[in-house]
């Protein structure tokens, strides 16, 4: 009778979780105690009553609106951290950002993860080392200077030829160009740099390529532009036969931004064939500093920050962690578990990675319990009760009857 | 499957249904918009069973779309020439009522001959100079219309650098929101339905081509290549002129530092209400003017005095016709600017401003020394019979003009009206049909993106069907666990 107590009470407690998210059922299992007993005599034993978590067992997913809630489909955990900083898994994810920037699940606990800010994160296997609290807080402002970018243009075959001493190169006020274009990038700071590219036939399948700083430019715009704006030039052939630029010729125009880095433009896929100037293609990297706007979680982990202006870096990764035997991990209050000794150790990895499974953004894990199962379990549970119940009052009643034997 | 999961994916039916019919709703609200795209729900079916909107797309047709953008930029361009070839055409006049510049030369040679044939007749004489009078005000009222014509191009063409750099500006919020959209997954195609009307309203001001690029960024460039957006909007720029006379030439846009209209534009621009308004600005009506110019040095020209004397010393000099240039004579078959603005009677021949009208006849304005009739006869008529021929006379014309070089001045004069017609027909004509064509692609890319209310109709009865059996699933769902507690009771 104490053993179907046992389990109307983990009936009781999966009902009562049956929408608690990341919520592994729990069921009661029994093995028979059996007593010493001979032939001719029956010692009766009793039954004892194993408490079994079944937390490897996969919940179904819920989408919500929220790009922070989270669930792992797949054998991992979220790695969390209550206010002890113990480190312990969970598949709750519904993670929100408290007050101070850290994102914290419906128990209370914050997730952890590796920073992503300066480089490539130094997972530990098995141990919890190097991670942190997800702070959206912490990552800033953050300018990216421009490093690299493309520019594919057409320029018109036929255009006008532009004498030597008329290159934009040559920075003259009489200099004349076949074509323009102008591409924002940016410096140490973040800070827009304009910069004008010019191109300009200087003979038969021959075209000079220029870059200037815009805020250098003569008043009105144009040439010439000062000693400081001049930025950098090179010489295009391009091939009669394909309008390619030819295998020999540089594919790239190396800016130095002014106050940044090197910019290397990337030119090869740049033709000369006889239709108008058309650009084809045209993009700078680096953004300029602007506060976060959101952050967005990919299914390996890496949580990215969006910000104001659209772009986004990598801020943080969030790992996923395991161990050997799930079903022995030791719960504790709010849906956490701790490795113990029948478990296994914790290992750590990062989702789509090697059985940890991928991480659902925006999706929250639903209990296991199903409400059905459980009330079945109940009546079950009920009528052995009843039953236990009966074999007590009849062995009450036989007492009964041997008591009244002596009178 | 558990009753649990029934019920979950019975409401995420529930959930996906709702989201269609609030995507239906928009598509059916913005029916009527000229630039509404159709936008549908895209639907996954999640790992448990059930099903979620993933995302929300539009219907496009990149292609299409850049066709509308040049022909509107092409119906614009042709718009602003014709309206303004319109306003060029009063200095015409109705022909009937012979106040146009050719009309009154035409009658300016039948008085003259009218008054050789009586030389003595005051009345005449004086009917003849009311003529050549109402001939230099049509052609000062015609110079004062075609450079009016000028100056409304010129403030028109600083409205539309205005409402460019605006139109720019807003379009860079709009991209800017698409990009971080597209970044987060967030639903952009109102975003893109804004982008997309931004740009057609730009392509109405300036011909544009757009760049995709990653992440939804969209960059611009015009139709000769000139970078307009590229992450920031570029600068359109122009000063207005304030004051627009024959010879004075108009600013020039620049867009990021590169002239796009004018003689010296790197890489001008070729469509669009800009480009059409500095055709009329720089080309149309400086041609005309040149024609009208012309028309004044050649009359100022043929009314020409000589010195009479038997040993002529003094230079010929302004007779009937004067101008701010007077007493010299403008050079021959050379453009002089500015003299139809100026041309007007000699106040010495005007019978209104106490000259003499005898003076057509005698000659001798500036002096005694260029007296033709030297006797005062009153039946003298060979400087009235010389002036007459003059008039019917081939003399050269400069061809800056854009007409014959050499032509009597009635021939020239009637040129010009024909110059004038023709370009208006032509304009007219191109105007329609690229008006004809803007309306074709935009149907085009109307029906190819639009909203179709009869097919909105039939997936809302479809999402209503889809939903009414959900919420029976989740009844029956309720029924099966009322079984189950009875039971357990």
């Amino acid at each position: 009778m104490a053993a179907q107590a046992n389990r109307l009470g983990t009936v009781a407690d999966n009902i009562a979780n049956g929408s608690t998210a990341g919520y592994k059922r729990a069921s009661a299992e029994f093995s028979s105690f059996i007593l010493e007993s001979g032939v001719s005599d029956y010692q009766s034993g009793s039954v004892e009553t194993n408490i079994r978590y079944g937390v490897s067992e996969q919940g179904a997913l819920s989408y919500t609106s929220s790009i922070t809630d989270l669930a792992v489909r797949g054998d991992g955990f979220f790695v969390v951290s209550g206010s002890d900083a113990q480190p312990m898994l969970t598949r709750a994810g519904s993670f929100v950002e408290d007050g101070e920037g850290n994102l914290v699940n419906a128990g209370g606990f914050k997730l952890m993860g590796y920073s992503l800010v300066n480089g490539a994160p130094s997972a530990v296997a098995n141990g919890a080392a190097g991670l942190e609290a997800i702070n959206l807080g912490s990552v800033g402002m953050q300018a990216n200077p421009s490093t690299e970018g493309n520019l594919y243009v057409n320029v018109d075959a036929d255009a006008a030829l532009v004498a030597a001493a008329n290159l934009p190169s040559a920075n003259a006020t009489t200099a004349a160009f076949s074509s323009k274009t102008s591409l924002i990038a940016y410096d140490n700071l973040g800070r827009e740099v304009t910069l004008d590219v010019y191109f300009t036939k200087t003979a038969a399948n021959a075209w000079e390529v220029a870059a200037f700083d815009q805020s250098g430019a003569a008043t009105g715009g144009g040439f010439p532009y000062s000693a400081a704006a001049v930025l950098a030039d090179d010489a295009l052939a391009f091939d009669p036969a394909t309008g390619k630029l030819t295998a020999a010729n540089a594919q790239s125009l190396t800016i130095p931004v002014p106050n940044g880095g090197s910019l290397v433009l990337d030119l090869s896929q740049t033709t000369q064939l006889a239709a108008n100037y058309t650009v084809l293609s045209a993009k700078v990297d680096g953004n300029a500093p602007s506060s976060v706007s959101e952050v967005q979680i990919g299914e390996d982990g890496t949580m990215f920050i969006v910000f104001q202006d659209g772009s986004r870096v990598a801020g943080y990764q969030i790992p996923l962690a395991t161990v050997r035997s799930p079903d022995n991990l030791d719960p504790l209050a709010g849906n956490v578990y701790m490795p113990s000794i029948d478990s296994g150790d914790m290992l750590i990895g990062f989702a789509d990675q090697g059985g940890f499974g991928a991480i659902v953004s925006g999706a929250i894990e639903q209990s296991t319990v199903d409400l059905a199962t459980e009330l079945t379990a109940m009546i079950e549970s009920q009528r052995n009760y009843t039953v236990n119940s009966k074999v007590f009052q009849t062995g009450a009643e036989l007492i009964d009857v041997l008591v009244n034997l002596k009178r | 499957m558990s009753l649990n999961i029934a019920t979950g994916v019975a409401n995420s039916s529930l959930g996906a249904n709702s989201e269609q019919i609030a995507v239906l709703s928009r598509n059916i609200a913005r029916a009527g918009e000229a630039n509404a795209s159709r936008k549908t729900v895209n639907l996954v079916t999640t790992g448990d069973g059930g099903v979620r909107a993933a995302s929300i797309t539009r219907a496009s047709n990149q292609a299409l779309f850049v066709n509308s953008l040049t022909a509107r930029s092409a119906a614009a361009s042709h718009q602003a020439i014709t309206s303004s070839l319109n306003q060029l055409e009063r200095t015409i006049n109705d022909p009937e009522l012979d106040a146009s510049p050719a009309a009154l030369i035409e009658k300016l040679g039948s008085d003259l001959q009218q008054y050789a044939t009586t030389p003595g007749d005051i009345t005449v004489a004086k009917s003849t100079v009311l003529t050549a009078k109402k001939l230099a005000v049509s052609l000062n009222e015609a110079t004062s219309i075609t450079q009016a014509v000028r100056k409304d191009a010129d403030a028109g063409i600083a409205e539309a650098v205005t409402r460019v750099n605006e139109l720019l500006r807003q379009f860079g919020k709009a991209n800017e929101t698409i990009v971080k959209g597209v970044q987060s997954g967030a639903d952009v195609t109102d975003a893109l339905d804004e982008r997309d009307s931004l740009l057609a309203s730009v392509s109405e001001l300036i011909g544009v081509r757009p760049l995709n690029r990653a992440g939804g960024d969209m960059a611009l460039y015009t139709d000769g290549g000139v970078t307009l957006f590229e992450t920031t909007a570029r600068t359109v720029q122009f000063t207005a002129t304030s004051m627009f006379t024959a010879g004075i030439q108009g600013g020039s846009v620049t867009i990021d530092g590169v002239p796009v209209t004018g003689s010296s534009a790197a890489m001008p621009i070729s469509s669009g209400k800009i480009y059409g308004l500095t055709q009329v600005r720089d080309d149309y009506a400086v041609s005309y003017q040149r024609q009208l110019d012309e028309t004044a040095r050649a009359l100022v020209d043929i009314f020409r005095e000589t010195d009479q004397s038997a040993t002529p010393l003094l230079a010929d000099a302004t007779g009937l016709f004067t101008y701010s240039g007077a007493p010299a004579i403008p050079g021959t078959g050379t453009i002089v600017n500015g003299v139809a603005a100026s041309i007007a009677v000699n106040p010495a021949v005007d019978p209104d401003l106490g000259g003499s009208a005898k003076l057509l006849r005698d000659s001798g304005v500036n002096g005694a020394a260029y007296v033709y009739n030297a006797t005062s006869a009153s039946g003298f008529s060979d400087r009235l019979l010389t002036l007459s021929d003059a008039l019917g006379a081939n003399r050269p014309f400069d061809a800056v003009a854009g007409l014959e070089t050499s032509a009597n001045v009635r021939g020239f004069s009637a040129s010009s009206v024909a110059w004038l017609s023709e370009a208006r027909k032509t304009a007219s004509e191109d105007m329609d049909y690229s008006e004809t064509m803007m309306q074709r692609s935009g149907e085009a890319l109307s029906s190819a993106t639009g909203v179709n209310i009869d097919q909105e109709m039939t997936r809302m009865l479809e999402v209503e069907r889809s939903y009414a059996a959900s919420a029976k699933l989740i009844a029956a769902i309720d029924g099966m666990f009322e079984t189950l507690l009875a039971a357990a009771g």
